[in-house]
């Protein structure tokens, strides 16, 4: 192979890798295509063909899916629901992975340790007792507790994450801003936290996306259409809808394409939440 | 994982009388929200699973073991269990090393590495209810897209009633359960990829090591906490799968895809609330019991070695 | 960004998500707040579109109730029902609910008195004149009445009228010429019986239908576990029946891979000739557009000598919540059960109602067939088998009557299965 040049061989090495990789995309994202696709058929043509592209675009289906469920409401749910436990969560668990992470206290790995553990509970474990205290607290089919739930349910994640990322901080960062008269409270809110914009950021699409996309505890929480969460809304969709094909395939996509938008914007942001938790 | 679990640096010393409440202050927030929502609920269901108790009668009664005994007994608790471990099994082998070989793919490529890495690991951030309402369209035995295609590609022989053949139905459920997962543990793989020295890989070629031999001797050893933080993750998802199959097939046909929290949801849907207790407690255990087992036997064996 | 930039982001992040949980909760005390008593309605009975448009026209014509409607219905009805109590306990409910399953469902709500006496509501509104008695018994709770049924739905066999005219079939009337019918049409390249059971939910009641058909009244008992499962002689028949539309190929292929909706549209689009339903299938089916006409028949018993007549019962009922404002609950009572609005809902989405009226012969022919036979019977009109079946037992019957649809499992098999599922329930409860 003298006479090919190193980098002619280099291009030639990574050729197989390239075609397994391109196979693996395809097999991947045809799910994803196919259900877009049918979602512009008409009934007809998914029951003839279920492979073939559709002959016209209907967008109609989009518009008749939208206005067959109350998908606005279930947007807004989503959105609000999503947006307060992402900020709620980034808010205590930074409070807390800076204690955590910086602070001494009688505890501290005790405490920390029972965050972690949080973990590895199973869902089924605490579904029977949470339901019967969000009716106790009144909070049960409310989006206020469902918020609650969520942050519960990311804290031990979040602070895992972010107690690794303050550990990394210098000491003596710290130890000048307190000869500056600065507080704990203040170090935290004017240098901790811009200095973590980063990690935040990562951390909040990462939650973001758990909790847009949680649907077990939503399913048992609440009850009222007007509450619903898109996943749980879906699945009343679907339940109402699934004869009409394209009208389901054009619900499945109203649910999909926001978690779509997000990630092709933060794409990065989300793998490294993904990646720094894990690997610090 | 081993160095999250760590503490700080310096162990909290210095006079009693003088105790600092600042730290307990940062933390109070997050421990009340965790404790009364999350932790709380899961200790409940521990003590309450030794009483009688149906979420509506406001009166318990303490009965001790009665409700262990019943689901340690019940057929149907031991199946679900047993689709749990073997989820996990396939968890572990098939989307880890999917993840693995397709993570060494793009760390061995020059051009279009964000590219595959983003299109990979795009179905990792569904929903679960829209994996499956997607999956259950490819299954859809007449209007679905798998068996057509089975057929176009000449391989007629393998459609199938993937949802409705007791014998296939569970493993229906992991193919999707896998799709969306790989990607995961493909970004965690080629993030620790990007964290070994490149030097080691500079010398394995110059000493003319091959692709197998570098990632036998090289990759997967300088993984090894990157494999025990993915298994992991493997292990917590496996166990507490739900809501994939709670819409595929419901646990169904005949329990052939039953799992743990599908049994746990339909007895607490039926307020056996005692007996939803007992069995996620069981499983807890269980969960708890494998994932430390297995951090623990990680740690031990890359310490002894 | 310097800090300053940073600190009126934190800020603003803060203001936002204050301001968030500030509309949250404004939206939840909305509902509290207005000046109208307000009753709030879970579900009507009437499903999708229709409830609204009743809600609508209840709100124009009453100032002083405002009707606060919300959909709850998802997945399948032990879970409805589940989360219906669980919420009437902590009164964190509706105060009026529609759509009600009675049986061991209201037995449920009574015995933690969770819903309000009615027997008062029925003596001075005069309704308890107007409800057959037949069914007035199955909302009536040891001499009580707690609950109005709304409608009166006949299950039968819903059939594709231009196939049966293409291989010059006639409607059957007994469950020989029933059994020709299919293997006609099974000879002509047809499926005689529709049927999805993925996912579990319509197994135990279409098993239940055929097995009611034939043991009557004896399988009521065997439900309510005073007679055990393999004793019972006529239900194994009916399981025969019903194992035997797919072991002589009547039914469509794939019945544990499609679920019950899939399944329908085989039926639109003209692959299964006939499907077993109720009358709520007729609207649906008239959403669906299928280029053929649709027929009607009672589904002949398995057993002539059975003693019930149609298969069905009532379709729901309505109950009021224990701590709700009686007087504006009535008055949605009241305005739900006269005359006009019920002939309405029977002209525009088919639901017949439980008391007697006129039908109506305006109507769509096929409304209008069912209706009138109905109502000609409503004196024989029986039970919706399951209701009177343990939530948790239902559910295992679902996945056992797979596990005999699948072939796991002979309808003997079956049958002791259950009695172990249901005698292992009753002893621990």
């Amino acid at each position: 192979m003298e006479f090919l040049s190193g980098r002619m061989q280099r291009r030639l090495r990574g050729a197989p890798f390239y075609l397994v990789l391109t196979l693996a995309t395809v097999i991947t994202l045809v799910p994803i295509i196919w259900v877009f696709a049918s979602a512009l058929k008409s009934n007809k043509e998914i029951r003839e063909n279920a492979l073939a592209l559709p002959g016209e675009w209907r967008f109609q289906n989009y518009v008749d899916a939208w206005f067959g469920a109350s998908f606005d409401q279930y947007f807004f749910n989503s959105i609000f629901i999503t947006v307060t436990s992402v900020a709620i969560v980034l808010f205590l668990s930074s409070l807390a992975a800076y204690a955590f992470a910086k602070m001494r206290f009688r505890g501290n790995q005790m405490i920390f340790f029972i965050f972690l553990i949080g973990m590895a509970f199973p869902l089924s474990a605490k579904l029977g007792p949470l339901l019967s205290l969000m009716y106790e607290l009144k909070l049960a089919n409310s989006r206020i507790g469902l918020i609650l739930v969520y942050v519960a349910g990311s804290l031990p994640f979040a602070i895992l994450m972010l107690r690794a990322f303050f550990q990394g901080f210098p000491q003596e960062l710290e130890d000048s801003a307190a000869l500056d008269g600065c507080s704990r409270f203040q170090f935290y809110l004017r240098i901790l936290l811009p200095l973590s914009k980063p990690s935040l950021m990562a951390l909040g699409i990462f939650v973001f996306m758990g909790t847009w996309n949680e649907f077990f505890q939503a399913l048992l929480l609440i009850n009222e259409d007007s509450k619903r969460t898109l996943p749980l809304g879906l699945t009343a969709f679907q339940d109402e809808y699934f004869t009409d094909f394209a009208l389901s395939f054009a619900g499945i996509n109203i649910t999909a394409v926001p978690v779509i938008i997000v990630y092709i914007m933060f794409q990065r942001n989300l793998i490294e939440g993904i990646t720094v938790g894990s690997l610090k | 994982m081993a160095h999250a679990l760590s503490g700080p640096r310096k162990r909290s010393s210095g006079p009693r009388s003088k105790l600092d409440l600042m730290p307990y202050l940062f933390i109070l927030p997050a421990v009340v929200i965790y404790v009364v929502f999350n932790l709380g609920p899961v200790l409940a269901s521990f003590f309450l699973s030794f009483f009688r108790w149906d979420l509506l009668a406001p009166t318990t009664e303490f009965i001790g073991f009665k409700h262990y005994d019943f689901i340690l007994n019940d057929d149907k608790f031991w199946n679900a269990l047993s689709h749990n471990f073997i989820f996990l099994l396939l968890a572990v082998i098939i989307p880890v090393s999917m993840g693995l070989f397709l993570a060494v793919f793009i760390y061995e490529i020059r051009r279009g590495r964000v590219f595959f890495r983003a299109a990979l690991f795009l179905p990792a951030i569904f929903s679960g209810v829209v994996i499956a309402y997607v999956w259950k369209w490819i299954y859809h035995p007449f209007a679905g897209v798998l068996n057509p295609t089975l057929e176009l590609i000449g391989l007629g022989a393998f459609t199938q009633s993937w949802l409705g053949n007791p014998k296939i139905a569970l493993y229906s459920t992991f193919i999707a359960y896998t799709w969306a997962s790989f990607g995961y543990s493909m970004v965690i793989f080629l993030a620790g990829l990007q964290d070994i020295s490149t030097d080691i890989f500079d010398a394995a070629r110059v000493d003319g090591a091959n692709f197998w031999q570098k990632l036998f001797w090289i990759t997967i050893p300088c993984l090894y906490d990157v494999f025990t933080f993915v298994i992991t993750l493997r292990i917590f998802t496996a166990m507490g799968v739900f809501g994939v199959i709670y819409i595929l097939t419901g646990g169904g046909p005949f329990y052939s895809s039953d799992v743990i929290d599908i049994y746990v949801f339909r007895m607490i849907g039926n307020f056996e609330m005692g007996w939803a207790t007992a069995a996620a407690t069981v499983n807890t255990i269980v969960v708890v019991c494998i994932s430390t087992g297995f951090i623990k036997w990680r740690e031990w064996r890359s310490w002894s070695s | 960004m310097n800090k300053n930039q940073y600190t009126t982001l934190l800020q603003k992040l803060l203001i936002v998500g204050l301001g968030a949980l500030l509309l949250g909760a404004l939206s939840l005390g909305a509902v509290v707040a207005q000046e109208a008593t307000d009753v709030l309605v879970w579900s009507l009975g009437y499903g999708g579109d229709y409830a609204d448009v009743l809600v609508e026209r209840f709100n124009e014509a009453h100032d002083d109730v405002n009707i606060v409607y919300e959909d709850v219905l998802t997945g399948t009805f032990t879970e409805n029902n589940q989360k219906v109590r669980i919420a009437l306990e902590n009164e964190a409910g509706p105060d009026v609910l529609g759509g009600v399953d009675v049986g061991a469902n209201l037995q449920a709500l009574v015995s933690t008195g969770q819903v309000r006496d009615l027997t008062e509501y029925y003596r001075a509104s005069g309704l308890i004149d107007r409800i057959p008695p037949n069914l007035l018994s199955q909302v009536t709770v040891e001499g009580r009445i707690y609950a109005i049924p709304q409608n009166m739905e006949s299950v039968g066999i819903f059939y594709n009228k231009d196939v049966f005219a293409e291989l010059e079939l006639a409607v059957p009337s007994t469950w020989e010429e029933y059994i020709d019918v299919l293997e006609a049409v099974k000879d002509a390249g047809y499926y005689g019986y529709t049927m999805g059971l993925a996912g579990g939910w319509p197994s135990a009641l279409m098993a239940s239908m055929f097995m009611y058909s034939s043991a009557g009244s004896e399988y009521i008992d065997v439900l309510s576990g005073t007679q055990p499962w393999p004793d019972c002689d006529n239900c194994l028949d009916g399981l025969n029946a019903f194992y035997g539309m797919v072991a002589n190929g009547y039914a469509n292929p794939e019945p544990l891979g499609i679920d019950y909706n899939q399944s329908l549209d085989l039926f639109y689009q003209g692959i299964t000739v006939m499907v077993l339903n109720g009358p709520w299938f007729i609207d649906d089916a008239m959403a669906a557009e299928p280029d053929f006409e649709i027929g009607f028949f009672y589904l002949p018993a398995v057993n002539p000598n059975t003693d019930i007549k149609t298969l069905g019962g009532i379709g729901g009922s309505i109950i009021v919540a224990e701590y709700a404002d009686v007087d504006a609950a009535f008055k949605l009572v009241d305005w739900l059960t006269t005359e006009e609005v019920a002939v309405q809902a029977l002209r525009e989405v088919s639901v017949l109602p439980a008391f007697s009226i006129e039908v109506p012969d305006d109507i769509a022919p096929l409304s209008y067939q069912i209706a009138s036979e109905t109502a000609a019977n409503v004196d024989k009109i029986g039970f919706w088998p399951v209701t009177y079946l343990p939530p948790k037992v239902f559910g295992d019957m679902n996945q056992i009557v797979q596990g005999m649809i699948g072939g796991m499992l002979t309808p003997e098999e079956l049958l002791s299965e259950m009695q172990a599922t249901h005698s292992t329930y009753l002893a621990e409860n």
